[in-house]
């Protein structure tokens, strides 16, 4: 059997285009506005939320039976608000200066609504194996979008990727300027609109 | 049997206990190495203040405590003034140049909106001209009081004194909107843009940058001779 038919494929793939939980969902937009004008907190961000919705997806399906039902939503919230404090100690612990960048984004994963979604959507009726694929696989999904953005914002707003300036002096010699609306909020709305469009088309063809 | 409510009461309580006791396992292990980092990074700012740290220029850890030995000197002020090295309320960290003061850096703390700002600021060896402002903390909003972290609001500091034209103590200003717009030019040199958006940080940086300079002005006086 190719490992494009394995229902965990399926599984981690849907999310990354299809379903995607930033471009089609619209989620997880807070963090995306906050974090993507450089490309290293960006990444990091990323690395932290996957490791959360992976971490958060396979505690909760492996306890499906038996959390009670009529508590299910505050178990749900305890399990994730402590993989992202384990999540912010350990920034602080070794990379303190990407964690002072990313500040109070990080502890706020724990209201990032992918993250509760995919619990109650996903978690809860599946096992732990498929739900460890759909957790990365949502994770990944949010977190390329937030790659291209943050490139995107990076490069134009201030000529550099990953803190290296990359746009030429002699360029800004000749009069080009940074962008600067592409560190703001507004910027961000107009890369992620783009990319929504962009994904609309696609999804049409294929349909 | 239990009941469903107690089963759920049982349930939450595993739960919490599981849960405080990996946190506090993590806590602990994770405590020296994060208490270093916050050390070194109010060295890093320290240095930063003084204007021995290049912005352009990456900084390993170690190099920050070499760079910090070799030329910051941790003293105090006591109630006459004096440089002591005996510990007082007043610590000073003094950068010298061949022996002599080139500038110093105190701390201040400043309370914004939701908590204490927390940074140094650093004057010249005339005891008056600002060398560099740092913040190491603050709970801020980001992008409105936050901007207190950023260079656009520190570097404005630069330069600025700390005395009027007469020679009297008045501090730096922080004002609402921009300096050019509100201040006359024979006073600009105290006075600051303050943050948009953020006018309560911006009067709490005022109010404290002059109560903590005020506390050093029995050693700054004493510079400025």
């Amino acid at each position: 059997m190719s490992i494009k038919k394995t229902q965990a494929y399926k599984v981690f793939m849907k999310p990354m285009v299809e379903a995607n939980p930033v471009s089609v969902a619209i989620l997880g937009i807070c963090s995306a506005l906050a974090i993507t004008t450089q490309l290293i907190p960006s990444i990091v961000m990323v690395l932290a939320m996957t490791f959360v919705l992976t971490m958060s997806n396979v505690t909760i399906s492996l306890l499906r039976h038996v959390i009670p039902k009529n508590i299910r939503i505050i178990v749900e919230l305890v399990v994730i608000s402590t993989l992202v404090i384990l999540a912010d100690q350990t920034l602080k612990a070794f990379m303190f200066d990407v964690s002072k960048q990313l500040s109070v984004f990080v502890g706020l994963i724990i209201t990032n609504c992918i993250i509760m979604g995919r619990a109650e959507a996903f978690a809860l009726a599946n096992g732990p194996w498929l739900s460890m694929w759909d957790g990365l696989g949502n994770g990944l999904g949010y977190g390329y979008i937030l790659i291209v953005v943050s490139f995107f914002r990076e490069l134009l707003g201030a000529g550099s990727l990953f803190g290296i300036k990359v746009i030429p002096q002699a360029l800004y010699d000749a009069g080009y300027v940074d962008m600067g609306i592409m560190l703001l909020a507004p910027g961000v709305f107009i890369v992620i609109g783009l990319l929504v469009w962009a994904q609309n088309i696609y999804t049409k063809r294929t349909q | 049997m239990l009941s469903k409510t107690q089963k759920s009461f049982l349930f939450a309580f595993t739960m919490c206990v599981v849960c405080s006791l990996i946190l506090s396992a993590a806590a602990v292990g994770l405590k020296d190495k994060q208490e270093r980092n916050v050390r070194i990074d109010k060295q890093k700012n320290i240095l930063k203040a003084v204007g021995l740290i290049e912005p352009a220029k990456k900084y390993s850890q170690s190099d920050v405590e070499a760079l910090y030995k070799r030329s910051i000197q941790s003293l105090y002020v006591d109630a006459q003034g004096n440089l002591v090295k005996n510990e007082t309320s007043k610590p000073v960290y003094v950068s010298l140049k061949n022996g002599k003061i080139s500038s110093y850096a105190l701390p201040f703390k400043a309370y914004g909106l939701w908590s204490w700002v927390k940074g140094y600021i650093a004057l010249a060896n005339d005891g008056n001209t600002v060398v560099g402002v740092t913040v190491y903390e603050h709970a801020e909003t980001p992008g409105l009081g936050g901007e207190v972290e950023k260079a656009w609001f520190q570097d404005q500091f630069v330069g600025k004194k700390i005395t009027d034209s007469n020679g009297k103590f008045v501090s730096v200003g922080v004002v609402k909107g921009k300096v050019s717009d509100s201040v006359p030019v024979s006073k600009r040199s105290n006075y600051v843009d303050g943050i948009s958006g953020a006018t309560i940080t911006s009067k709490g940086v005022e109010k404290y940058l002059k109560i903590d300079l005020q506390a050093y002005e029995i050693f700054s006086k004493r510079l400025r001779g």
